[in-house]
């Protein structure tokens, strides 16, 4: 290969144009050498949720995760509201399930509510890889029409299968990528098998994700946050805006011209307490960013009526503090709530 | 913008298009108005402060050449904006963070920080390469430069504008002022190392970043784990930096520049001498000609050299980034400094002996891996939490999970263990040249390379780390 020193050289442009040809066959002929995966809808969007909407025509309607029902009671809000109010939730959605909700449910039912609310946590609202896999693919896929294209944009490859044509979908990224996890996956296993040859291998891949329980998280890292790619904290706003849903959520809002409120919940580690620099500046800039687009934008956080004993669990607020909660909710929002009640809208 | 996007790769070739179509001058206007544009995607207003860097520097030059009697204050005029600049968006959060704490712990009023500064991308690189160019300039080293455009382009030159390499007015300005040209031997070998940074990048250094931020995300993660996360970030670092400095140069030389080399396979050194020889080659040339020396350098009493070693090593620990774990980095690298100098002065033989070629890059790499603990943990308490971990605390099942990881880890960074063995060996192919055969293992590898960044990439890539200095 390299043995005589006399062989000629390549001539400088057929060695370009021999990578260049190269690369252009290889991408070509990968697909045909690899077979590509055939990518499976899973499960199907579900209309229901938004039918429930058209036949309810609420005058209010909350989106969000346990942060939203933990903390607010649907009827006692319909209560002191004399208005049908509308709950879309889901345990542990995030804002890919917010904005799918938002456009998929709420805008395509055609009705017209006097207030939309999305809750979040902190800058949850631009974290658009949170919870988008695992036990929260099928709630997604749930949402997902066939034609996605934001969501494609933003998740690339973590975008549920089936909700669009995705980019490059031509080449076998799926078996190639499954091939290699699958590989490296046996070949760590084999190795980790020689210290726990007691186990089979879901046991030990058990164990291994046991020990990143989230009991084992330090108290400086936001436990929710804590996937494999937040580790770098809190983001510069507009660094991260474009890449999340936001955006897209927005202009949803805009074009069918539903009034929306973004709320920021407090989080029980947050009571009374000041955000820190790069959270504080990051909330200052989605306020601004957000009520530039005619958006109210709601921050809870460090809120002094809001105290150690309307907690539960984590963040979430206790069953026998939610009535109260919802009044304290109501109190100190009394122009979000319009006095009088919209007139329904047939879809 | 950031390199692994399709803003950038429909950028670039928007640039390199219209470039090879323009005569010289046009092609720096071009240079600079699409520089302006590179750094000014996100925030516009960052254009504003490397204009005012480049219009100081500029003027302090010209002013240098014109009242040879007022170099010195001329010199302080820049060597005070830039600094300041830096100092203000970088350390002032840091400043304002401890003279509270010194304030307080001694009884005395504290005050609270009431400005959220943000941290402009770059800043630190581009304010050290325009420092190169008064300085020099006040030295006698370099003309001062009359032409704006072409001194503009010098600062703001968009493929290392972000993340280097810092280069020197010397060798840089020249490649803006004369006329550039382009071979398609020169276009190969940029297209093969931008494909090699992109892989680096997307699937090498993203891939072990997932283990790394995980294992940081635990308050006890037990000895092995711990240092399989340190391993993985050890890995990480190298590969995203040197991904983007490779990019950075390939992306260069597609327009005619040469930029300077900033990694020589670091992890192959034996000593630290060598490691800050072949890591940050830009960045630690330039603490050696612009700090060390001017401080009188190694040619002087041993023990005024270890001051201006320690002076060093801090300050570059300290531009990395505004926290302590950065400046104990800084100060740990010193200390091994002097005492492997220390170490070769009472074992005059040992590094020629073959025997200790392995043990001593063994012992050296375990050390650099003590050094990323530091440079990754920003955290004092948790560090030395970290720092007390002895072999034998951590549960079995944490073993396992390190043995599991590490496995991953080791695979991910295949690439650059091959990369780093073939160098070390002075394997002939890892060379580049025209004769067949290496010509058709280069073009191989480069279709390698192309389909792992189709198919392998990270699903949450990241951004570059050295965004963050």
């Amino acid at each position: 290969m390299t043995g005589a020193t006399s062989e000629v050289p390549v001539p400088p442009r057929a060695a370009l144009a021999s990578l260049v040809a190269a690369c252009l066959l290889g991408v070509a002929l990968l697909p045909l050498v690899v077979e590509q995966e055939p990518v499976a809808r899973g499960v199907r969007f579900d209309p229901a949720p938004r039918d429930a909407l058209v036949a309810g025509q609420p005058q209010y309607v909350f989106i969000g995760n346990s942060m939203l029902y933990s903390r607010l009671d649907r009827e006692l809000l319909e209560e002191h509201l004399g208005a049908p109010v509308a709950f879309l939730t889901g345990g542990g959605a995030m804002s890919a399930q917010s904005y799918l909700r938002f456009k998929n449910l709420v805008a395509a039912s055609g009705i017209r509510p006097r207030q939309v609310v999305i809750t979040f946590r902190d800058d949850y609202l631009t974290r658009p890889s949170m919870r988008v896999d695992g036990p929260y693919a099928e709630p997604l896929q749930a949402l997902a029409t066939d034609d996605e294209p934001v969501l494609h944009e933003i998740l690339g490859d973590a975008a549920p299968a089936g909700t669009a044509s995705e980019p490059l979908g031509w080449l076998p990224t799926r078996t190639v990528r499954d091939a290699v996890d699958a590989g490296m996956t046996a070949a760590a296993d084999r190795a980790a098998s020689w210290l726990r040859p007691d186990l089979d291998p879901d046991a030990r891949r058990q164990r291994v994700n046991d020990a990143f329980g989230i009991q084992h998280v330090r108290d400086d890292v936001d436990v929710e946050a804590t996937t494999l790619d937040s580790a770098a904290g809190v983001p510069v706003f507009a660094d991260v805006v474009e890449r999340s849903f936001l955006p897209a959520l927005l202009d949803v809002a805009a074009e069918h011209e539903l009034p929306l409120t973004l709320v920021r919940v407090q989080r029980r580690r947050r009571l009374a307490q000041e955000d820190d620099s790069a959270l504080a500046a990051y909330v200052a800039e989605l306020a601004g960013w957000v009520e530039a687009r005619d958006v109210t934008f709601i921050d809870l956080s460090g809120h002094p009526a809001i105290t150690e004993d309307f907690y539960g669990e984590g963040d979430h607020i206790a069953v026998e503090r939610r009535a109260d909660y919802t009044r304290l909710f109501l109190q100190l929002h009394p122009g979000l709530f319009g006095p009088t009640p919209a007139r329904p809208v047939a879809p | 913008m950031i390199f692994h996007s399709l803003d950038f790769v429909g950028f670039l070739l928007v640039v390199v298009a219209t470039y090879w179509m323009l005569p010289r001058r046009a092609q720096n206007a071009l240079l600079l108005v699409g520089s302006y544009v590179f750094y000014g995607w996100v925030h516009p207003w960052f254009c504003l402060l490397i204009a005012t860097s480049t219009l100081v520097d500029y003027s302090c030059g010209l002013g240098m050449e014109r009242w040879p009697a007022r170099k010195r204050l001329l010199l302080i005029v820049s060597l005070c904006s830039n600094l300041g600049l830096l100092g203000f968006f970088k350390y002032w959060g840091f400043f304002v963070e401890n003279a509270a704490s010194v304030l307080a712990a001694v009884g005395l009023p504290s005050f609270g920080n009431s400005l959220d500064v943000f941290l402009p991308v770059g800043i630190s690189f581009y304010t050290f390469q325009t420092l190169s160019y008064t300085i020099d300039v006040y030295r006698g080293r370099l003309h001062a430069r009359r032409d704006l455009l072409d001194f503009a382009v010098f600062v703001s030159f968009f493929p290392q504008l972000v993340a280097g390499p810092i280069e020197r007015a010397v060798n840089f300005l020249p490649q803006v002022e004369r006329p550039r040209s382009m071979d398609a031997e020169r276009v190969r070998s940029a297209l093969l190392l931008i494909l090699w940074g992109f892989f680096k990048k997307l699937c090498v250094a993203d891939h072990v970043a997932l283990v790394a931020n995980r294992v940081f995300t635990l308050e006890d993660p037990g000895f092995w784990l711990l240092w399989v996360g340190v391993l993985a970030f050890c890995v990480q670092i190298y590969a995203d930096f040197s991904a983007y400095t490779d990019i950075a140069r390939g992306t260069a030389r597609l327009m005619g520049f040469e930029l300077m080399q900033n990694f020589q396979h670091p992890y192959a050194s034996r000593t630290p001498q060598e490691f800050w020889r072949r890591w940050h080659i830009s960045l630690s040339s330039w603490f050696r000609d612009y700090v060390f020396i001017p401080l009188g350098g190694s040619r002087c009493a041993p023990s005024r050299e270890m001051f201006n070693l320690a002076v060093t090593f801090l300050l570059s620990g300290l531009w990395h980034g505004a926290s302590w774990n950065f400046v104990l980095w800084g100060a740990y690298h010193g200390t091994l400094l002097v005492l492997y100098r220390l170490g070769g002065q009472v074992f005059p033989r040992a590094a020629s002996l073959r025997a200790l070629v392995v043990p001593r890059w063994l012992l050296f790499f375990a050390l650099t891996n003590l050094g990323w603990l530091i440079f990754r943990e920003t955290s004092t308490t948790q560090l030395f939490r970290y720092l007390g971990t002895m072999p034998w605390d951590g549960t079995l099942d944490q073993a396992l999970a390190a043995v599991f990881l590490a496995v991953q880890v080791l695979l991910w960074s295949l690439p650059l263990i091959v990369d780093t063995s073939l160098h070390a060996a002075g394997a002939r192919w890892s060379r580049w040249s025209t004769r067949p055969g290496l010509v058709v293992l280069h073009n191989l590898a480069g279709v390698l390379m192309l389909l792992g960044i189709l198919t392998l990439h990270a699903e949450d890539s990241v951004d570059f780390i050295y965004f963050q200095f």
